[in-house]
């Protein structure tokens, strides 16, 4: 028997009062260990010792005439008095001028004002595209290796994006392009000095050029 | 399918965040390049016109030449290229009013006139040609823009002529120009 505090307490009182005590204190011990594990976590960072550079590449397209003497009118030059059955051959120098590979060259016109010459699909100005491995020559003539970027299309249908077929479109190609400007033979018939109605005859338009291509397909490497 | 709304809902959510990147994302991703001509091409067409007239003025007369004719009395017309266009042919056709036929039709060389009934200036060779009133026909010359040719024509009869002159697609010089 204790006696402490002028209180009696019996022998399994005293028991039960150490039990919970003792469970009191394993409580608190716990927890601040649970909350003094949070804080003490460690913690491994590994970081390269050399940067790891990340660049991106480009898709640049450009055209610019041909430079061989005598064909250099480009888009630039006016094309005058045409008449059905003329052919005009311009040259220009499409360039992948980007790092990165490109797919899918297309070709599209604009013209203005909108006539005969590019609303006829049979009457109508007539776009054919030839590619030369190499300059074309000043006779129009190709020494490498010819091919048929674009078939004759008419202008008309041109409004729209038409795709090139064009050799090669990585990066750093150039396709020496021939574009063949046409206005078919036609079936007009002037009497007396008065023109047919819906004429091709004296119109003039003026056409932007615009061509397109698209990046590669992106591509996963592991390495 | 699905037990309830709510479900449902979850399910479509679900469905739609799986599939939208998909669909979107390589079009988004896509780069393109794009180049313009530096500046449009203007580009015009020419005309072909011909036609008579009785005096050499290249004045366009947007009708058939009538010409007064006097029984085997040559007359003199001209045939003009009024447009910008070289020709190669035309196609005359000669009518005549009262019954009249045609004796022939005589052409100098192109710009050059005629000095006499049967003769051209300089000596130039004359041409003379066969053709039957009321009747087409092709004459195979070159006439340059704004250049003409002068002819005779001589009927059979006091009449009318009438004078058509014609152009086709087919009759102008073309060229294929690389430039």
């Amino acid at each position: 028997m204790n006696k402490t505090l002028g209180i009696t307490l019996g022998k399994t009182a005293t028991a039960t009062l150490i039990k919970v005590a003792i469970a009191g204190v394993a409580v608190i011990g716990g927890t601040a260990l649970v909350s003094s594990s949070v804080f003490a976590s460690l913690t491994a960072t590994a970081t390269n010792t050399s940067g790891g550079s990340v660049s991106t590449g480009t898709l640049s397209l450009t055209q610019a005439a041909s430079g061989v003497a005598g064909i250099t009118g480009g888009f630039t030059t006016a094309i005058t008095a045409m008449g059905p059955g003329d052919t005009v051959n311009r040259y220009i120098n499409l360039t992948n001028g980007g790092t990165l590979d490109a797919i899918n060259p297309t070709l599209s016109i604009a013209a203005t004002p909108s006539n005969a010459l590019t609303t006829s699909a049979t009457a109508g100005i007539q776009v054919t595209i030839k590619n030369c491995t190499v300059d074309w020559t000043a006779a129009g003539v190709c020494s490498g290796t010819q091919t048929t970027a674009l078939a004759t299309t008419a202008a008309s249908a041109l409004s729209t994006a038409a795709a090139l077929t064009l050799p090669s479109t990585l990066a750093g190609a150039v396709s020496h392009l021939q574009i063949g400007i046409a206005l078919p033979a036609g079936t007009e018939n002037v009497l007396n000095g008065v023109l047919p109605g819906g004429t091709v005859q004296g119109l003039t338009t003026a056409i932007t050029w615009t061509f397109n291509e698209t990046e590669r397909t992106g591509t996963t490497t592991n390495s | 399918m699905f037990r309830s709304k709510r479900s449902a809902l979850l399910g479509f959510c679900a469905a739609l965040f799986s599939i939208t990147p998909l669909a979107i994302s390589p079009a988004v991703a896509a780069v393109k390049a794009t180049s313009t001509s530096p500046s449009a091409t203007s580009f015009s067409t020419g005309t072909f016109k011909a036609f008579a007239t009785a005096t050499q003025t290249f004045t366009n007369p947007l009708a058939a030449l009538a010409l007064s004719m006097a029984a085997n009395t040559p007359k003199t017309f001209f045939i003009e290229n009024g447009g910008t266009i070289d020709q190669t042919a035309i196609t005359m056709t000669i009518s005549l009013t009262a019954n009249a036929a045609i004796t022939n039709v005589r052409n100098c060389s192109r710009g050059v006139l005629f000095q006499t009934t049967t003769t051209c200036v300089g000596g130039v060779a004359l041409t003379t040609n066969t053709a039957t009133a009321g009747v087409a026909k092709v004459y195979t010359m070159s006439i340059p823009s704004n250049t003409w040719y002068q002819f005779e024509l001589t009927a059979t009869k006091n009449s009318t002529a009438t004078i058509s002159v014609a152009v086709a697609s087919t009759q102008i010089a073309t060229f294929t120009q690389n430039s």
